[in-house]
C-alpha cells in the first residue's frame, strides 16, 4: 500500500471571526422561555352523549319492521363487560356474550362492532350502560374500545352522505357513544 | 484542563458551532410545537385523570370537575362529597331522576349564560359556540354512581353532549 502522508492543513486566518457567544446566550434564554411557557396538550377528550327527550315523533312501527337496524348495548360491570346485539324491530338479543374486563376481552367486543361496521358502514351508535360501582377509569377503558380502532384494524370509511358529528375523528370505529343509564337513577 | 500550549501561553478554544446547531434545531422544534399547542387545560391538583388513547386535544367548554372531595362546577359552586367518596350525593337522592338540585340550578344558570353568549355571537355575525356541551374532569377512582348524578343534573338543564377529559397515553 502506498503510504499516504496526511498533510496537516494550514489554518488560514481570514481575519474575520464571528463571536457566537452572545448568540448562544440569546438562544439559551429563548429555549428556557419556550420550554417554560409552551403548552404540550397532554389532556385529551373523548366525546359521549346522554339520552334526551326529543319532541320529534318516534318512527312508525311498520317503518322499523321494514328496515330494522342493528343495535349494540354494552354493559360494564366491575370485572366483566357484557355485549348485546339486537335490532330496532326486536329487542331480544340476537348475539350476547360476556367477557372479562381485560384487553383480550375488550378486543373481542371491538371485533364484533368492527364486523357490524364492515357489514353496514353507516352503523355509528353504541349505547353503554355502566354499573354504579364501576370506576371512571374502567369506563374510559371501555369507551376507548368502543370508539377507537385498535392497531391492525383498518378504518372503515363512512358513506359519503354521512353527516359526521363534531369532535370525532373520521377514523373512529363509531361516532356516537351514548351513556344509557343516566336518568331514572337508582 | 484541556489546553494547548502555544509558545508557553495557555490557549483554550471551544468549538461552539455544533452547540449552536443543536440550539437552532431545538428552537425550531419548540416554536413549531408552541404554535400548535391546544387549549390550556387546567386540571385540579387533587385530580388524577384516567389514561386514554385518544388523539383529540381538549377543546374549551364549561367545566365540571369531580375530585375525591367535591364536585366543582365551572370553578365556582362546590358540592362536597361524603367522607369516603363512595356514597356521595346520596343525600341528594330524593331529587328528581337522580339529579343533584344544587348542581341542576347551577347548570341552568350556565345554560342561560351560554344562550346569551350565543345570541350575542349571532348578532355580531360570529360562528356561535356549541352551547350544549360540557367538559368533565373526573378523578379516575370516582365511581359511576357519582358521575351519573352529575350527568343527570346537567342533562335536565339541557346539556346533552359531554367531553370527558383524559390523560393522553402517548404524551407520557
Amino acid at each position: 500500500m502506498s503510504g499516504f502522508k496526511l498533510k496537516k492543513r494550514k489554518q488560514v486566518s481570514t481575519g474575520f471571526d464571528i463571536n457566537v457567544t452572545p448568540m448562544l446566550d440569546l438562544f439559551s434564554v429563548l429555549i428556557i422561555f419556550l420550554l417554560a411557557t409552551s403548552v404540550f396538550s397532554a389532556v385529551g377528550e373523548t366525546r359521549i352523549e346522554v339520552p334526551f327527550l326529543s319532541s320529534q315523533p318516534p318512527p312508525k312501527q311498520e317503518e322499523i319492521e321494514k328496515k330494522p337496524e342493528k343495535t349494540v348495548n354494552i354493559t360494564i360491570d366491575e370485572k366483566t363487560v357484557k355485549y348485546q346485539q339486537a335490532t330496532t324491530a326486536n329487542s331480544v338479543p340476537a348475539d350476547e356474550f360476556e367477557v372479562p374486563l381485560t384487553e383480550t376481552g375488550l378486543d373481542k367486543i371491538q371485533e364484533k362492532i368492527y364486523a357490524i361496521r364492515k357489514e353496514n358502514p353507516a352503523f355509528d351508535k353504541v349505547t353503554v350502560f355502566t354499573q354504579a360501582e364501576v370506576d371512571y377509569e374502567k369506563m374510559i377503558l371501555v369507551l376507548d374500545t368502543v370508539r377507537l380502532l385498535r392497531a391492525g384494524r383498518t378504518p372503515i370509511p363512512y358513506p359519503s352522505d354521512y353527516k359526521m358529528p363534531m369532535g370525532v375523528e373520521p377514523t373512529d370505529l363509531v361516532t356516537k357513544v351514548v351513556l344509557g343509564n343516566v336518568i331514572f337513577a337508582d | 484542563m484541556a489546553g494547548v500550549d502555544v509558545g508557553g501561553k495557555d490557549s483554550f478554544s471551544l468549538n461552539l458551532y455544533p452547540m449552536l446547531d443543536v440550539f437552532s434545531i431545538l428552537i425550531v422544534f419548540l416554536l413549531m410545537n408552541f404554535s400548535v399547542s391546544g387549549e390550556s387545560a387546567e386540571v385540579s391538583a387533587n385530580l388524577e385523570l384516567p389514561q386514554s388513547s385518544v388523539k383529540l386535544s381538549l377543546d374549551s367548554a364549561a367545566t365540571v370537575a369531580i375530585t375525591k372531595s367535591d364536585i366543582v362546577i365551572q370553578g365556582g359552586l362546590s358540592i362536597p362529597l361524603t367522607g369516603d367518596a363512595k356514597d356521595v350525593v346520596e343525600i341528594y337522592k330524593k331529587d328528581g331522576q337522580g339529579a343533584i338540585r344544587k348542581a341542576y340550578d347551577e347548570f341552568k344558570k350556565l345554560r342561560a349564560q351560554n344562550e346569551t353568549l350565543k345570541n350575542r355571537q349571532k348578532n355580531l355575525g360570529l360562528t356561535s359556540a356549541d352551547i350544549s356541551t360540557l367538559v368533565m374532569q373526573a378523578d379516575k377512582s370516582i365511581p359511576y354512581r357519582i358521575i351519573k348524578r352529575v350527568l343527570a343534573s346537567a342533562q335536565q338543564a339541557e346539556f346533552i353532549a359531554w367531553k370527558f377529559a383524559v390523560q393522553k397515553k402517548d404524551v407520557n
